[in-house]
């Protein structure tokens, strides 16, 4: 997809000097709340997981968090700041619009396409979850329960929220024997959706639902089954196709030094799908691409300057004019505009008129001569 | 005999943008750029071997959307009107740049290059790309492929199976249409496979797809070949896997051709370098800079002071790096062969827009590699995934994994925390359009034209495009601005189907501004 990562070149000077910071600040503010509750979420998870069996008690400190875990606009909405609930409903409305880069008047021109702006519906009405794989370590999950679903099941473990709390309960199903095992994440804020950290090669599906202290649990909705990609070859053998060493095809499959290790070249190619020349994708590739040389400037700040002569003139509407022997276009009125870039030199414009009846020629030779002086920068301290 | 083989294969993709309520729209000239910059200079570089007897064999992707953008009487006309203010505008710069021969040399070459475009397209073709390519398809040179319908991201939008039957089944029955036979192959919307992705392509009689090269690396049972040897899926459509060390080569920032400091440099276009009053008339109406296509530069080096442009060493170069491409086939291919026992075959997938947009010199070097092929050595052989399948039917059979060809390999272009709210309303949409499909069957009249459009905004709304750019953050308000404009109008549609109070003047209106695919049939959307 090699199209979209073109900028326009101020759009890029100009961009060039805050990449950086402003990336960084896009990515912390813009679907905000998801987002970081999300990246908390990470670190959390590995540590419940370990002792799932007995689920952690919820301490008196982590009430306060556990009244705001409502989501779908509902449970404990009274007792969460209104301004949460009115920034999600800003930002699912109009998704992040993006700061305009430079030139702020790009959009006047759109004014028909850009009228309408109705909103997309926060919701359909619906009770589910539904999980979505990103990439052999990451999944994405996102959902919908309405508020009386929501309240029937709470019913269900005693009808009150306290010591509730609403989970993810993600389940590893890649063996069908037994029962599945599985990890909780505890939901905050408004969420509707999440990013879960999982295994290559693995099954799950995930049910999102009431948990009480005491251990009960109701699930709201359960999602589809996915399985994560795996992360490097497979360990499944065709006996028919084998005979060759496969490490080595591997190695030269991804352009990779032959005689590395399974182990090495597995680690090689997540480091290359992981890294930013990833594939040749646009996506990873083009916008570098596009610009080969990446300009690195010290300070952003940069002057040109150029010349250009602009010789004019007027004759009677029917006759031949000449610059400097080659012909020039009058307008029906006789008049005449010529533009030229005008590098540095000296320039002899010898223009001729030639009258219609061939009996009169009239000579005009304006001498230019442009001479430019360039200083060395003067840097103030 | 030949050692080996390689496989080119050209992506020719644009998202539909056309926007008849508007006199001028800035995204629409990213068809009116890659059309004189990259499809015309590659039907010259077809019609050169066809003109000069050099035995070639490439395979090209055209999407359905830009099918449908190149056979669209409106942009066609807005792409005349285009290129003649180009031209315009060139002739102008010949005169401006009078006292500077080196500049004025290259303001005669965009001259040129433009009037050429400009009569290749009206009186070459009359205005019908498509069916130029056609041509060389038919005369046994080319072999065009197809995609998905509006190149919908197959792994993220396949919630129920009729999403992305309906974008092949689609695909698939455009290019009968207009090509008069079935695809041979696709290209996945970026290379997204995801296991039973296939049965859709078998449906349709699809043989091949492509893959990024850990789909094959990471097949299930281990790919005897590597990427060097097509895989069957189990249900016997073969996938190809991406050659990395030719991908490298041309598509590295760091390591690649189009860096080379000879080559002509995007970023100085006269749309920013020149006075604001003379350029005035060939940017934006609204007075916005924008890339005109004439640009003087060449990459020169690593800051920013910038050497005018020499055409001749550009071309010097190209010819060069094209001789170097074979030589690293050849031996790449001497090498493999040792190894596999069997001719290995070199995928070397690009975006076409790559070359020519970008890299402006692109068509040039594919130019001077395919002759250089043809001519200059017998080690490898060009040939296009159909005929490799002919020269070996015998495969290991295999499952792909899940991959694409995007940034990190998987899904993360097109599901982060930038664009993962698109995927809520597209699922709910395509579940829709399955509960409307077979609710309405058999319907005609107003209902079965709602039911079309429904079809087509939907399609609209699934086109990767809009969540790669919300990605990349430029031009973010328009892709967002797409995505919820057509999921606005499917869910209208939907709602007024079902409580039948269809706005018949709204539907019109409808039809005729997002009129892609105009024989499209809902009932792909059907169980």
């Amino acid at each position: 997809m090699a199209w979209f990562g073109k900028k326009e070149k101020k759009t890029e000077k100009a961009e060039n000097k805050e990449e950086k910071p402003k990336k960084k600040t896009a990515a912390a503010k813009k679907p905000s709340l998801v987002s970081r509750i999300t990246s908390s979420a990470k670190k959390k998870v590995t540590k419940k997981k370990s002792n799932l069996e007995n689920l952690p008690k919820i301490k008196k400190s982590s009430i306060p968090v556990a009244s705001e875990t409502g989501f779908v606009d509902i449970a404990k909405s009274e007792s969460e700041p209104a301004k949460f609930s009115e920034a999600r409903r800003k930002k699912q409305a109009q998704p992040a619009q993006p700061e305009q880069v430079a030139f702020g008047q790009e959009n006047k021109h759109k004014e028909k396409f850009w009228r309408r702006l109705d909103h997309l519906p926060e919701h359909y009405g619906d009770n589910f979850i539904y999980l979505l794989v990103r990439d052999p370590y990451w999944l994405y999950t996102y959902w919908e329960i309405q508020k009386d679903h929501q309240e029937r099941c709470l019913a269900q473990i005693g009808g009150s929220w306290d010591g509730v709390r609403s989970v993810l309960r993600i389940y590893d199903v890649t063996n069908n024997k037994g029962l599945p095992s599985f990890f909780d994440i505890f939901l905050q804020g408004m969420a509707s959706n999440w990013y879960l950290e999982v295994q290559p090669n693995r099954s799950y599906l995930v049910e999102i639902g009431l948990l009480h202290r005491d251990g009960r649990f109701v699930a709201l909705a359960r999602s589809n089954q996915i399985t994560t990609p795996r992360a490097g070859m497979s360990d499944v053998l065709d006996e028919e196709w084998m005979d060759i060493d496969f490490d080595k095809i591997y190695a030269l499959s991804g352009g990779f030094d032959v005689g590395k290790s399974s182990a090495e070249l597995r680690k090689l190619m997540e480091e290359r799908l992981k890294g930013a020349i990833s594939s040749g994708s646009g996506a990873g590739v083009i916008t570098s691409l596009g610009s080969p040389v990446r300009i690195a400037k010290k300070r952003g700040f940069w002057f040109v300057l150029d010349c250009e002569l602009i010789v004019y003139g007027a004759t009677e509407p029917d006759a031949t004019v000449t610059l400097q022997g080659k012909p020039v276009k009058l307008r029906p009125d006789g008049t005449f505009t010529l533009r030229f870039a005008y590098p540095d030199g000296k320039q002899v414009l010898d223009a001729h008129a030639y009258s219609a009846d061939g009996v009169e020629e009239r000579i005009i030779t304006p001498i230019v001569e442009r001479v430019t002086e360039r200083p060395a920068p003067v840097l103030k301290a | 005999m030949e050692k080996g083989f390689v496989s080119l294969v050209l992506h020719a993709h644009l998202p539909f943008v056309r926007h008849p309520e508007h006199d001028f729209f800035l995204e629409e000239h990213w068809l009116y750029e890659a059309i004189t910059e990259t499809y015309i200079p590659l039907i010259h570089m077809f019609e050169g071997f066809e003109r000069d007897n050099v035995q070639f064999r490439v395979t090209m992707s055209l999407t359905p959307p830009l099918i449908s953008m190149l056979r669209d009487e409106l942009l066609q006309n807005r792409y005349l009107k285009h290129i003649d203010k180009l031209i315009e505008l060139a002739n102008k710069e010949v005169e401006r740049t009078r006292f500077q021969p080196v500049f004025q040399d290259i303001a005669l070459h965009y001259y040129w290059q433009f009037t050429r475009a400009r009569d290749t397209f009206l009186n070459h073709y009359k205005r019908d790309l498509v069916g130029a390519f056609k041509g060389f398809q038919d005369r046994g040179h080319l072999e065009i492929i197809t995609c998905g319908a509006t190149h919908g991201f197959l792994p993220l939008i396949s919630r129920n199976e009729s999403a992305a039957r309906a974008q092949i089944q689609t695909a698939a029955r455009q290019y009968e249409e207009i090509f008069g036979r079935t695809a041979p192959g696709i290209w996945l919307p970026e290379c997204g496979y995801a296991p039973g992705v296939d049965k859709y392509l078998k449906e349709v009689g699809i043989k091949y797809f492509l893959t990024d090269t850990h789909g094959i690396l990471h097949a299930s049972p281990r790919p005897k070949f590597g990427v060097f040897a097509p895989i069957y899926c189990p249900s016997g459509v073969a996938a190809f896997g991406r050659d990395l060390e030719s991908s490298k080569q041309v598509w590295s920032a760091a390591e690649g051709y189009p860096g080379d400091a000879d080559y002509r440099e995007f970023y100085r276009d006269i749309g920013f370098d020149l006075d604001y009053d003379y350029i005035k008339p060939y940017i934006a109406p609204d007075g916005l800079r924008i890339n005109t296509g004439i640009k003087y530069y060449r990459i020169t080096g690593e800051n920013d002071a910038k050497e005018p442009y020499v055409r001749a060493w550009a071309l010097e170069k190209a010819a060069s790096h094209a001789g170097n491409f074979m030589f690293n086939r050849e031996k790449q291919a001497e090498y493999l062969y040792d190894i596999l026992g069997r001719k290995p075959l070199i995928m070397a997938p690009y975006d076409a827009e790559l070359y020519g947009h970008w890299w402006y010199e692109g068509p040039e070097f594919l130019n001077f590699f395919i002759r250089k092929m043809a001519f200059d050595q017998k080690t490898v052989r060009l040939i296009t995934p159909s005929d490799y399948l002919k020269i070996y039917p015998v495969n290991q059979v295999s499952t792909p994994s899940l991959s694409s060809w995007g940034y990190k390999g998987y899904c993360e272009t097109w599901l982060s925390d930038s664009n993962h709210w698109i995927y809520r309303h597209l699922h709910r949409a395509s579940i829709r359009m399955n509960e409307m499909a077979n609710r309405f069957k058999g319907q005609n009249g107003k209902i079965e034209r709602a039911l079309n459009q429904a079809a087509r905004e939907l399609f609209l709304a699934q086109s990767s495009d809009w969540a790669f750019i919300m990605h990349t953050g430029t031009m973010v308000p328009y892709a967002e601005k797409r995505t919820k404009e057509h999921i606005l109008n499917f869910n209208q549609l939907y709602e007024d189907l079902m409580n039948n109070q269809l706005n018949e003047g709204w539907l019109h209106q409808l039809e005729t501004t997002n009129n892609i695919f105009p024989k499209v049939d809902y009932r792909v959307f059907c169980n």
